[in-house]
């Protein structure tokens, strides 16, 4: 857990955190950059199951100083000896979730996940223990979250870039909506020196 | 027992609300400490299971280990016989810590995995 709490009465209590605490950057290809939003959409009274996995393709660091040949080398050369996801269907369905992760400001972690066919909109990342909140009501009726929300309409396979500057494990979902319905993806990362 | 009643009154263990998120569904406070047993009710629902083993979760990523067989073999604490409707496992937790848990389990021949993550506190 990212929230410290000591039963789920405190976690309803608890003060959501902000993404931007582990995020320096995030965009989703096919929606571009990530825009900050408190989000009164996060928390919902209903769910659906959760449609969309890891595809295990295209999941590699690269480096943001492109310039520099060395750093693009050493990105392609972490990226060879780091297998950063597992989505080999032989592997226990609770360890799909989990993903390694490069950390500091020039690395930008590349994630490939498969949306499906079906069409996904207000497509959220934030913090998983987010979710055991009640938000906050500034200014607003509703329980709003801290979130990186991805406008448009999302499909198919897309490719999810992180730059994460602190190493540790943060639980993080991504909250979706297909015609009404929200579902949860979650990500257990990893992010190592 | 007062102590324990007492923890118990200011301590949601799990929370099984249809509202709440289905990622966090799998959270569970509990209390560590050789003085406490920790009592978690699961639904296994209507099928009968067979081969129930309690590990960590990681070791779903592993290979195991190959010590004396072919095939990896991976440590757990099993439960024998047939499970099924509402049980309720026992547990008591030395330290305190967050252990990602993962409970096996074979119907039919097909095998499933319920992930608990366990939030132990003083």
């Amino acid at each position: 857990m990212n929230i410290s709490a000591q039963s789920w009465q405190d976690l309803s209590l608890a003060q959501p955190i902000d993404p931007r605490s582990i995020l320096l950057y995030a965009s989703l290809s096919g929606a571009g950059l990530g825009s900050f939003i408190l989000s009164t959409s996060f928390l919902q009274a209903t769910w659906g199951t959760n449609p969309i996995a890891l595809t295990g393709n295209n999941t590699f660091v690269s480096s943001l100083q492109s310039t520099d040949a060395s750093t693009v080398a050493d990105a392609a050369q972490w990226s060879f000896s780091h297998q950063m996801v597992n989505a080999n269907s032989a592997l226990g369905p609770a360890m799909k979730k989990v993903v390694f992760l490069r950390a500091g400001s020039l690395w930008q972690n590349n994630i490939e996940i498969n949306f499906g066919a079906a069409n996904y909109t207000n497509v959220q990342l934030s913090l998983r223990d987010n979710l055991g909140t009640s938000g906050v009501f500034f200014n607003g009726s509703a329980g709003a979250v801290p979130v990186i929300l991805f406008a448009g309409t999302q499909t198919g396979t897309l490719t999810l870039h992180l730059v994460i500057p602190q190493p540790g494990m943060y639980s993080t979902v991504l909250v979706l909506n297909n015609a009404g319905t929200y579902s949860t993806f979650e990500m257990e990362l990893v992010v190592i020196p | 027992m007062q102590d324990a009643l007492q923890w118990t009154f200011a301590h949601q263990m799990v929370n099984v609300s249809a509202t709440l998120g289905p990622a966090m569904q799998k959270v569970v406070f509990l209390r560590a400490g050789a003085k406490w047993e920790n009592q978690v009710e699961i639904a296994f629902g209507a099928s009968n299971y067979t081969n129930v083993q309690l590990s960590f979760r990681d070791n779903l990523g592993t290979s195991g280990s190959f010590l004396n067989g072919s095939t990896g073999a991976v440590p757990v604490v099993t439960f024998s016989g047939t499970q099924t409707g509402n049980l309720v496992l026992h547990a008591t937790i030395l330290q305190p810590g967050n252990y990602s848990m993962v409970i096996v389990a074979s119907t039919g021949g097909t095998f499933s995995t319920f992930e608990m993550e366990w939030v132990v506190i003083p």
